[in-house]
């Protein structure tokens, strides 16, 4: 609890909650605008969200979770600070406060998305009853996978210092994620940076003799839920390794 | 002065990481506009303009602002180290040639992804697609009118990352800024957001030119949005200073 209020106390003024806020936003306002109003867009209203915010998912969350792991360690390498902070504390101590910190502004990212589905809903006037099994597979898995990638950027970070390499990677991860969407399945798999879309449930048929889209879903894909929470804790255990070989 | 500043940002763009991601973003759109392209030929039936829309729709909607911006953030991230400021301000130039050096780096970045682009775009048509004969010459048009458009962002990027001393947050900003270009331009309203400039001026997802007959408005608008940035930064620099 101290290390992490010492982090929340470090990142004052730094507005990092206005940024993970943003990045929800970001998402929340196209969502918001690519929704139709006629009775039948409004009949499969919130399929239409859980099969196009993952794809939205897909382009902002790898570069604003980069963000996110980039600020957190720029507080530090900035001003070389590593030196004076580990003969204070201990380097776990720093590792699990940073990784709490992140946590919660995931949780916040996670929280402010999913209330902007169900107002969206609401606002909108969906006629379709909401699937709250779809909606927690949603939360839960856009938490798995930002905080997977959190750990992937902040060993980027705490490798190389300089932080044009995780803002690089967090960009390269955006486009490829898109692109493997639109590949054949197994391409995506390869592509953890990308996972939001194959996690989802919701699949989109699109008649183009008709021009009609119907939404259907599949089964939860637990092994690749199972899969990202392995990658997350390898990540994880790869940035405390970097940590705990920095020479400060 | 302001020709010993393009040299200097010139230096420092030398074996700078920045041209990895130069090298990947336009690659990777390439990589998968011919693949989606070979994918759906039974659809795309207008050879060379529809592997056009295909290499620079997500180039070109969300991509291309947050490139700008880490052009952008990487040159203002030297300055904003340590005491380089203090320095940069009390050397014998014109603060306001400064920020434009670095405007005319961005800007010849810009122009060298575009090429870039244009090769990949002419290989993959040929090798990749297939395709017969050379890219139209709209092609051309349209890449110089992205440059055009990208203008605007180069400058409000670089105004960005001047006052924001962090290296990420002017690229998040542009990737909202992306996202919200394309709000407005699917809202009608392109001409008067300037991340919509560039998505306007590639023409990227559509076969047939959306701005025939708009041109005007379109230059109007880039130069009005480049004045008033350029003007802002100049104020900034020289009446202001940014808090270091």
């Amino acid at each position: 609890m101290r290390t992490l209020y010492a982090e929340l106390k470090k990142s004052r003024r730094r507005h990092n909650t206005l940024v993970a806020v943003s990045i929800s936003l970001f998402v929340l306002l196209w969502a918001a605008r690519t929704g139709g109003s006629g009775p039948d867009k409004l009949s499969q209203g919130y399929s239409g969200l859980f099969y196009g915010v993952p794809v939205m998912n897909t382009v902002v969350m790898p570069l604003g979770t980069a963000v996110l792991a980039s600020r957190l360690w720029d507080l530090e390498s900035r001003e070389k600070s590593c030196r004076m902070l580990l003969t204070l504390q201990s380097r776990s101590a720093l590792f699990l406060g940073k990784a709490a910190l992140a946590l919660l502004q995931i949780l916040l990212i996670v929280v402010i998305e999913s209330a902007g589905v169900l107002a969206l809903g609401r606002l909108s006037g969906y006629t379709e009853a909401l699937d709250w099994g779809q909606f927690r597979w949603l939360a839960v898995n856009t938490f798995a996978v930002n905080t997977m990638l959190f750990f992937l950027w902040l060993l980027l970070s705490i490798r190389f210092d300089n932080q044009v390499p995780t803002l690089e990677a967090g960009m390269v991860g955006s486009l490829s994620g898109l692109f493997a969407a639109f590949m054949p399945p197994m391409v995506s798999y390869f592509m953890p940076w990308g996972y939001y879309i194959p996690l989802s449930t919701v699949r989109m048929d699109w008649n183009p003799d008709t021009r009609i889209i119907r939404f259907y879903t599949t089964p939860y894909p637990i092994w690749l839920l199972a899969l990202t929470a392995a990658f997350l804790l390898l990540f994880a255990a790869l940035a405390w390794e970097a940590l705990k070989r920095r020479e400060v | 002065m302001l020709l010993s500043c393009v040299r200097a940002e010139k230096r420092k763009l030398r074996r700078s990481p920045i041209w990895l991601l130069f090298l990947a973003v336009p690659a990777i759109s390439a990589v998968y506009g011919t693949f989606n392209y070979n994918m759906n030929r039974g659809i795309l039936t207008h050879g060379w303009y529809d592997l056009w829309t295909q290499y620079t729709l997500f180039y070109a909607i969300f991509f291309f602002a947050p490139l700008i911006g880490v052009y952008s953030a990487y040159l203002w991230r030297l300055e904003h180290r340590g005491h380089n400021w203090n320095l940069i301000m009390t050397a014998p130039v014109r603060p306001f040639c400064l920020y434009f050096a670095k405007f005319c780096a961005v800007t010849k970045m810009a122009l060298l992804t575009q090429a870039w682009l244009l090769a990949l775009f002419a290989i993959g048509g040929k090798f990749g697609a297939g395709l017969t004969g050379f890219p139209p010459p709209e092609i051309l048009l349209w890449l110089l009118r992205g440059v055009i458009g990208g203008l605007a962002i180069i400058a409000l990027q670089l105004l960005l990352s001047m006052v924001i001393r962090n290296f990420a947050l002017p690229v998040l900003i542009a990737l909202g800024g992306s996202v919200a270009g394309l709000l407005a331009v699917s809202e009608g309203a392109g001409l008067y957001w300037p991340y919509s400039l560039m998505i306007m001026g590639m023409n990227s997802n559509r076969t047939e030119d959306v701005m025939a007959g708009g041109i005007w408005g379109f230059l109007l608008s880039c130069s009005v949005f480049l004045t008033v940035l350029l003007l802002t930064a100049g104020i900034l620099l020289t009446k202001r200073d940014v808090n270091a």
